[in-house]
């Protein structure tokens, strides 16, 4: 990974990450769901957006300090341990997925939650009776659909808003790139 | 959103309603309900549910479970844990355990302990 971090990079990547911190946060407080494991995953509108509208890179970065720098103030080495194999796994499926053709970002997210509470049930097979996880993997699978939906949605909106001027950007650099300056 | 989308989140939910079948379909049954506790994955004791008593496990590094079975069922009484969730589950009634959706486990990810309530054979 040769690449320059400029100031306007580590600016918006710490912003991002503030932003996934946060929204992490938030979501404990929210009393969406009374199923013990099964949550939103707002803070993966950051790296949908960080997959999106920035690049790979950016989002394997964001996922480390997500994890991290949450799983200090928040979680104890436990919980950093499984947000750390449900973020690696399911960045993983996302990263894939967004290169599938047919695939929108509802479909990547669902991808990605799956993916992330896959990862925290395999994890939690180390510490429990396997046979009392997998009796709970159905649940879990259908709140990836569900909670994978929703905050795709929230991404897919998110972006709407946001991409007009990115779109504007990436193109000026196509072009500018691509055709030899006329004038 | 695009129609392999709406593709993707029904496959999801099929292999939910699979992964629910199968675990019916391979549900262990004994011919009297029991009561099955497990550290980790190895199991800890194994004990008919009308046999009322109290397990305390204690495993000796601050980290102590109490299951308590009686007329009303299998529950978590106490746990050391953070979360509690444990100690919240609904208690479980040894004859309604294979009607139980799903829920016929008590589990204390934390601790690693976790209950497991099978039911008899013809209910009784």
């Amino acid at each position: 990974m040769n690449r320059k971090w400029g100031a306007s990079t580590v600016a918006k990547l710490g912003l991002l990450t503030a932003v996934a911190i946060v929204l992490g946060y938030f979501e404990h407080l929210l009393p969406v769901t009374g199923i013990p494991g099964v949550k939103l995953g707002l803070a993966n509108t950051v790296l949908l957006y960080a997959l999106y509208l920035l690049d790979i890179p950016s989002a394997i970065l964001l996922m480390f300090l997500k994890v991290g720098i949450s799983g200090l103030m928040f979680g104890g080495p436990a919980v950093m341990l499984y947000s750390f194999a449900g973020g690696v796994l399911s960045l993983i499926v996302m990263i894939l997925a967004r290169n599938m053709r047919g695939l929108s970002v509802v479909g990547v997210s669902v991808l990605g939650a799956v993916a992330h509470n896959v990862a925290q049930m395999l994890v939690a097979c180390l510490f429990v009776e396997a046979r009392a996880i997998l009796a709970y993997l159905p649940v879990l699978l259908l709140a990836a659909a569900v909670t994978g939906s929703l905050t795709g949605l929230i991404a897919r909106y998110t972006f709407k808003s946001l991409r007009p001027k990115s779109v504007y950007d990436n193109e000026r650099a196509k072009n500018s790139a691509d055709s030899p300056r006329k004038s | 959103m695009k129609k392999k989308d709406v593709f993707l989140i029904c496959g999801v939910l099929l292999l939910a309603l699979l992964a629910f079948l199968a675990s019916r379909l391979f549900m262990p049954q004994s011919s009297s309900a029991q009561v099955t506790v497990y550290i980790g994955g190895e199991v800890y004791a194994e004990v008919a549910a009308d046999d009322y008593q109290t397990i305390t496990i204690d495993q000796g590094d601050g980290k102590v479970n109490v299951i308590i079975i009686d007329e009303s069922g299998v529950r978590m009484d106490s746990s050391t844990c953070k979360n509690q969730i444990c100690v919240h589950h609904s208690v479980i009634d040894p004859q309604q355990a294979n009607e139980l959706l799903l829920d016929n486990w008590i589990v204390c990810l934390p601790n690693g302990v976790s209950v497991e309530v099978t039911g008899a054979e013809d209910g009784r």
